[in-house]
C-alpha cells in the first residue's frame, strides 16, 4: 500500500512538474495566438490630458506579418492630415521607421531607440506600437489573478540589455483561457511604473483582435484612447503596400 | 496625318473624358484649406512689417487606385494694400503609382535632402525669398517638370526634368531685409537660358548601416547673375543698364547621408558645384564677363533627444569656392577704358576670382554664410498641443547672430495660436554684413491658423 501510494506520488509530482508552465512557456502562448496575415483598420485616438482635456485623432492602419510591417496614415483633424508612418521591423537590423512629412514633401527616418518617443502626442510610444520579439526577453511567471472576473496568468517580461526599450519591466495580465493579455504594467528605466495599458478584444472572423485599447500615463496623469472602428482581415496585403512611396498617397 | 475624328479640339477632350469616365468616375475627391492671417511688427521702431504673406491655402486631391491630382492654390495679401492681393496656383500635377514606383508630372515642388532647411542639393524648385525664413516648401516655388522613380530592391533611382525658373526676390521691398544695390538688379536686363530645361538623378539606397543619395544635375543657376557688359564706344561711362544678367550654366554633383550613431542622428550633405557662364556674345558690342568657377556646399547636422523631453539640433554649414576664374565686370570696365583711352589692344587676361564670384545656387543660407552653426531646441507639452521653440544662426566668420523664438499653441482641432520672434543682431561696422544689413527685420508676431480637410 505505501508503495502503492508512494508511487502515486512520485507520478503525480512529475505530472504537476512536467506541467508547471514558466513563464517563458507562458510568453510562447501568446505568440502563437492565431492572427490574420494582414489586416486593414480605421481607428479613432482620444487623447486626453491630465485637465481633462482630449483631442481625437483618426488614422488609417494597414498591417501585417503580426504586425511587423505597418503603415499609418493620419486621416484627422485637419493639421495631422496628410502626416504617413511606415514600419517594417528586421530581427537581425534596426527597424525601419519612416515618417512622411508634408509640409516638407520628405520622408524622415526616425531611430529605433526613438520608439520611447510619444507617437504623434499620444500616450502611446513607438516602442509601444511595435511587437515585442519573443527572444529579447526574459521572462518569469509571477503567479495567477482574477481580472474582471477571467483568470490570468501574471507574466513578468523584462528586455534584454541589448535590446532599446524605455522599459524596464512590463507585467502582463494574461488571460488563461485565450493567452491574450488583458493589461499590461509598463515600468520605466527607473523601476517606477510608468504606465498601463488595458485591452478589449472583439471577433473579427475566425480572430480574437483588439477592438479598445486604453494607455494611461500614471506619471503625468494623460492618457489615450485607442478604438478601432472598422477592420478587415487577410486582405492580402503584400510588400509592396509597405513602401515609402505609399506614405505620401491618400491611404489605401 | 489627319486626326482620328474630324472634331474640334472641346469635342475630342469631351470624348476623351467619356472613354475615360470609369477611371475618373471612380476616383475620390478630397480637399483642405488652411488660412493663417500673420502679422508682425519691426522692433527696431514699432512699424508693421509690410511683406505679403501667404494668407490662405487650399488643395484639392483627386484619388484614382493608382493615380492622384494635385491641385495647391495660394492666396497671398499685404494688410496695408489690399488691393495687392494675389491668387495663385501653387502645384497642378498628375502623381501616379505604377509598379516599378512613381511617376509625377505636371506643376510641382520636389524636395532633394536629407537635411533639414538648408539643403546643398535641393535644386530644382527656385526659393522665393518672401518667405525665406518660413519652413520647408513654404519657402519654394513649383515648377513644371516630369519625375519618374524606378524602385529596384533597396534601390531608388529618381530621374528628373524641370523648366529652368529663377528665384524670387523681393526688389523695392524697403522692409525685406537684404537690400541689393541698382547694379545688382536685373529686372529688364536679364537673359534666359538657351535651353529651358534642366534635369537630373537621384540614386538612394542604404549602406551600411547609413542611407547614402548621390544626385546629379544639369541646369542653370537660380539667381541671374552678370553675364554681358554691352559697351558702345567712345562713351567713357559705364551706366548701370550696360550690364546682362543672365544664368549661368551649372553642374551639381551630390551626396548626403543620415545615419544614426548611437543616440543621435547625424545628416549630412554636401554639393559639388561647376558653373560657367556659357552666354553668347551675340552683338559685337557684348562683352563676356567671363567667369568658370567650382566651389562646394557643405551641412553636418545632428540631432539628439535631451533629458526633460528636449529635442536638441544642431547643424554646421559653409561653402569653400575651390576655383573661380575669369574676366570680372571690373577688369573688362578697366580693359575697355584702356583700350579706348590709350588705344592698346583690348587685353582679357583672366584671373582669379573667388573674392568676387557670386554664389547663385545651392541653399540661400550658403550663398550669405562662408561658415555658420544653426542650433535649435525645442519641446512639446499637453500632448502636443503647445510647442516651444528656439533657434539661433550664428555666423563663424563674422560677427552676426539671428535669434527666433515661437510658440504656437493649438486651441483645438482646427486653431493654432502662433507668437513667435526674430532678434538679428551684428557688432560689425562694414555695411555689406549680412546680418548687419538684417537688423532692422527683426521683429515680433503674431498668427493665427486654421485648418480644414475632408477625410
Amino acid at each position: 500500500m505505501r508503495k502503492v501510494l508512494y508511487t502515486a506520488a512520485v507520478l503525480v509530482f512529475s505530472m504537476g512538474f512536467v506541467h508547471a508552465q514558466s513563464g517563458r512557456d507562458i510568453a510562447e502562448k501568446m505568440d502563437s495566438v492565431d492572427r490574420p496575415a494582414d489586416m486593414a483598420s480605421n481607428s479613432t485616438l482620444v487623447l486626453t490630458n491630465a485637465r481633462g482635456k482630449t483631442q481625437e485623432k483618426t488614422i488609417r492602419s494597414l498591417s501585417a506579418e503580426d504586425n511587423s510591417r505597418q503603415i499609418i496614415w493620419f486621416l484627422a483633424p485637419a493639421r495631422d492630415k496628410g502626416v504617413a508612418f511606415l514600419k517594417i521591423e528586421h530581427s537581425d537590423a534596426e527597424d525601419d521607421m519612416l515618417l512622411w512629412l508634408p509640409a516638407f514633401k520628405k520622408v524622415r527616418r526616425i531611430k529605433s531607440s526613438q520608439k520611447g518617443e510619444s507617437f504623434m502626442g499620444s500616450d502611446m510610444s513607438y516602442e509601444d506600437m511595435t511587437s515585442r520579439e519573443l527572444s529579447e526577453y526574459s521572462y518569469e511567471l509571477l503567479g495567477e489573478e482574477t481580472l474582471d472576473g477571467r483568470l490570468c496568468w501574471l507574466l513578468l517580461s523584462i528586455p534584454d540589455e541589448a535590446v532599446e526599450s524605455s522599459y524596464s519591466r512590463i507585467v502582463s495580465w494574461v488571460e488563461k483561457s485565450s493567452a491574450l493579455p488583458l493589461k499590461e504594467e509598463f515600468y520605466d528605466r527607473a523601476g517606477t511604473l510608468f504606465k498601463r495599458k488595458t485591452i478589449v478584444y472583439k471577433r473579427v472572423e475566425s480572430y480574437v483582435l483588439p477592438s479598445e485599447i486604453f494607455m494611461e500615463d500614471l506619471q503625468n496623469g494623460s492618457s489615450t484612447r485607442l478604438s478601432i472602428t472598422e477592420q478587415e482581415v487577410d486582405k492580402g496585403y503584400g510588400e509592396d503596400v509597405f513602401q515609402e512611396k505609399n506614405l505620401s498617397r491618400r491611404p489605401m | 496625318m489627319p486626326p482620328l475624328i474630324k472634331a474640334g479640339f472641346f469635342t475630342q477632350f469631351t470624348l476623351l473624358l467619356c472613354i475615360l469616365s470609369p477611371v475618373w468616375l471612380s476616383a475620390q475627391l478630397s480637399w483642405d484649406l488652411e488660412i493663417s492671417p500673420l502679422y508682425r511688427l519691426q522692433i527696431h521702431d514699432g512699424s508693421e512689417l509690410q511683406l505679403p504673406v501667404r494668407t490662405a491655402q487650399a488643395g484639392l486631391n483627386w484619388s484614382g487606385r493608382t493615380f492622384e491630382l494635385h491641385l495647391n492654390t495660394d492666396l497671398q495679401t499685404r494688410w496695408q494694400d489690399p488691393d495687392m492681393t494675389e491668387a495663385g496656383l501653387r502645384e497642378f500635377y498628375l502623381h501616379a503609382y505604377p509598379f516599378f514606383g512613381e511617376v509625377r508630372l505636371g506643376r510641382q515642388i520636389l524636395a532633394w535632402g536629407y537635411a533639414d532647411q538648408n539643403n546643398p542639393t535641393d535644386n530644382i524648385n527656385p526659393y522665393n525669398y518672401y518667405y525665406l525664413f518660413g519652413l520647408g516648401i513654404e519657402r519654394k516655388e513649383a515648377v513644371n517638370a516630369l519625375s519618374v522613380t524606378v524602385d529596384l530592391n533597396v534601390f531608388s533611382l529618381q530621374a528628373e526634368i524641370n523648366e529652368h525658373k529663377a528665384n524670387i526676390f523681393p526688389w523695392d521691398e524697403a522692409d525685406f531685409p537684404i537690400q541689393f544695390p541698382p547694379e545688382a538688379d536685373p529686372r529688364g536686363r536679364s537673359r534666359d537660358p538657351e535651353q529651358p530645361w534642366e534635369s537630373g538623378l537621384r540614386l538612394r539606397f542604404p549602406a551600411g548601416g547609413w542611407d547614402l543619395s548621390l544626385s546629379y544635375r544639369r541646369g542653370y543657376d537660380k539667381t541671374a547673375t552678370p553675364v554681358l557688359l554691352t559697351y558702345l564706344p567712345p562713351n567713357l561711362v559705364f551706366p548701370p543698364d550696360n550690364i546682362l544678367f543672365g544664368y549661368r550654366r551649372t553642374q551639381t554633383l551630390g551626396m548626403d547621408a543620415v545615419a544614426f550613431i548611437m543616440n543621435a542622428t547625424l545628416r549630412a550633405e554636401a554639393a559639388w558645384f561647376r558653373t560657367e557662364n556659357e552666354h553668347n556674345t551675340d552683338a559685337v558690342w557684348n562683352y563676356l564677363i567671363s567667369s568658370r568657377a567650382d566651389y562646394l556646399q557643405y551641412i553636418l547636422q545632428l540631432e539628439y533627444d535631451l533629458p526633460l523631453e528636449l529635442s536638441f539640433s544642431a547643424q554646421y554649414l559653409g561653402h569653400s569656392i575651390q576655383k573661380a576664374e575669369g574676366v570680372s565686370l571690373n577688369d573688362l570696365r578697366t580693359a575697355l577704358m584702356d583700350a579706348i583711352l590709350n588705344g592698346a589692344p583690348l587685353n582679357l587676361t583672366e584671373s582669379d576670382m573667388k573674392t568676387q564670384l557670386q554664389i547663385a545656387s545651392g541653399s540661400p543660407l550658403h550663398s550669405f554664410l562662408e561658415s555658420a552653426a544653426v542650433l535649435s531646441l525645442s519641446r512639446s507639452f499637453l500632448n502636443d498641443r503647445l510647442n516651444l521653440k528656439g533657434a539661433g544662426i550664428i555666423n563663424l566668420k563674422e560677427s552676426g547672430q539671428i535669434y527666433s523664438m515661437s510658440a504656437d499653441y493649438y486651441l483645438n482641432d482646427w486653431l493654432q495660436l502662433e507668437l513667435f520672434s526674430s532678434l538679428i543682431r551684428s557688432a560689425s561696422a562694414e555695411d555689406t554684413n549680412f546680418f548687419k544689413m538684417m537688423e532692422d527685420f527683426s521683429h515680433i508676431g503674431l498668427g493665427l491658423s486654421m485648418q480644414f480637410a475632408s477625410f
